[in-house]
């Protein structure tokens, strides 16, 4: 999987988010974005993700522009800014809604995610009832469940208890290896300074690459 | 789509108690009133009124049934639409095509609004033994699709406002010129319904990231 951001420009009215924005990322490797709360860390995912349309420029997908396909991108799984599920409905009901979509999955993967997010003593709660840090959890759940490719974190660790983010830091370095392209986005550099390959600051609206 | 759509009434009856409570209240109120004020004459014109959808004439108390009647409905049908837009982006929309998901969404709307009618119909029936049953089907499917019509333009018009301006034009000349749902033309109404369904599969699908940013 190649995802190709080119000359990516978004503005919202005469507001410049994103400027001019170049970048390339590639399967096995693990890419942060840092920079401030409002630097357009989350507009350029929700670019990637084909929520929002650039003003101008492209973003290709294995050189499919997803956007003008009026599609979405294929095995592509994402939390941006905060989970959100039903909270009348249990943790693990809310991941049944969602796996009973695209149907590649059952109740036994499910169960796996959970266990890995430490989630699963807590899957019969209703998500009312969940702590910020548990309702996290299922938010990362829902985008490890169905094995993404591509897989976009904003934020991931927040209100997560350091066992667990350990922990998930671990897998994510697996899911690498496996050839997965992954993208986290915080504003604390230290959140993926020794876990990511490759590193990008945001900084009103440009985008410079930090040497590791 | 059969759970998402279950999970849509689930989340209706749980999260819009008060509305749903406050619509059987008036709606019964009002139909007792009627039946007090009618000495007991139960007919075509009395069932019309107690569901508010008799508007010929300038009587104040119809046109707020009326009014009542559809904004109930319609309030429904666009918290039950804009709820994904607005929380489920990253959880619906990386899974599920978004013609698919309006197409699950309307389904969802529609039926939803026929339970609530049916329900409305069941109370109404025990006061209507005497109005002929022929009648009373016709009478509940017109009003469904009447108020279908309004759900869809409303949404439409919400998202896309030039194309609610001219819906709502051709919507007043398919209604209500008439000033009485049961006077529609059937046919008229179906086609309307038709055009404006395949008008949203088409917008929909053509503006789906001007619609998730509105939201």
């Amino acid at each position: 999987m190649k995802i190709e951001i080119k000359n990516v420009t978004k503005k919202f009215k005469e507001n410049i988010v994103l400027d001019n924005v170049n970048m390339t990322l590639e399967s096995g490797k693990i890419y942060g974005f840092i920079g401030r709360n409002g630097s357009g860390k989350s507009v350029l995912l929700k670019m990637i993700c084909a929520f929002y349309e650039p003003t101008s420029g492209s973003i290709l997908f294995d050189g499919e522009n997803v956007i003008k396909n009026k599609s979405f991108p294929k095995n592509t799984r994402a939390i941006i800014e905060g989970p959100n599920f039903l909270p009348d409905l249990t943790g693990e009901e809310n991941l049944l809604l969602l796996a009973d979509i695209q149907k590649i999955i059952g109740k036994k993967e499910i169960e796996e995610t959970l266990k890995l997010v430490n989630l699963y003593e807590d899957k019969d709660k209703k998500y009312s009832k969940y702590s910020l840090g548990m309702k996290q959890k299922l938010g990362l759940a829902q985008v490890f469940m169905e094995n993404p490719e591509v897989i976009i974190l904003d934020e991931p660790f927040n209100g997560i208890e350091d066992k667990t983010a350990l922990k998930l830091r671990e897998f994510l370095k697996e899911e690498k290896k496996k050839g997965k392209l992954i993208i986290i986005a915080t504003h604390i550099k230290e959140d993926v300074d020794k876990l990511v390959d490759e590193l990008y600051k945001f900084d009103e609206g440009k985008i410079t690459k930090l040497e590791k | 789509m059969k759970f998402g759509i279950l999970n849509d009434f689930k989340t209706t009856f749980k999260t819009q108690k008060k509305w749903l409570l406050l619509y059987y209240i008036v709606f019964i109120t009002y139909m007792l009133f009627k039946y007090y004020v009618n000495q007991d004459l139960i007919d075509n014109t009395f069932a019309l009124e107690s569901f508010g959808l008799l508007i010929n004439g300038t009587n104040i108390l119809k046109i707020t049934m009326f009014t009542f009647h559809i904004i109930f409905y319609i309030y429904l049908a666009v918290s039950l639409f804009f709820r994904d837009l607005k929380e489920d982006k990253c959880n619906l929309f990386l899974r599920m095509d978004n013609k698919k998901w309006y197409i699950y969404k309307i389904i969802s709307i529609f039926l939803m609004s026929i339970l609530l009618e049916l329900m409305a119909l069941l109370i109404f029936s025990i006061f209507s033994y005497l109005v002929s049953k022929k009648i009373f089907l016709y009478f509940f499917l017109k009003d469904v699709l009447f108020l279908f019509t309004c759900q869809v333009t409303i949404i439409l018009g919400i998202i896309f406002t030039p194309c609610f301006l001219f819906l709502l034009l051709i919507c007043y000349f398919v209604y209500f010129k008439e000033g009485n749902v049961l006077d529609i033309n059937l046919y008229l109404e179906i086609l309307y319904l038709f055009v404006s369904l395949i008008l949203g599969v088409f917008l929909i699908r053509k503006n789906k990231c001007l619609i998730l940013e509105k939201c």
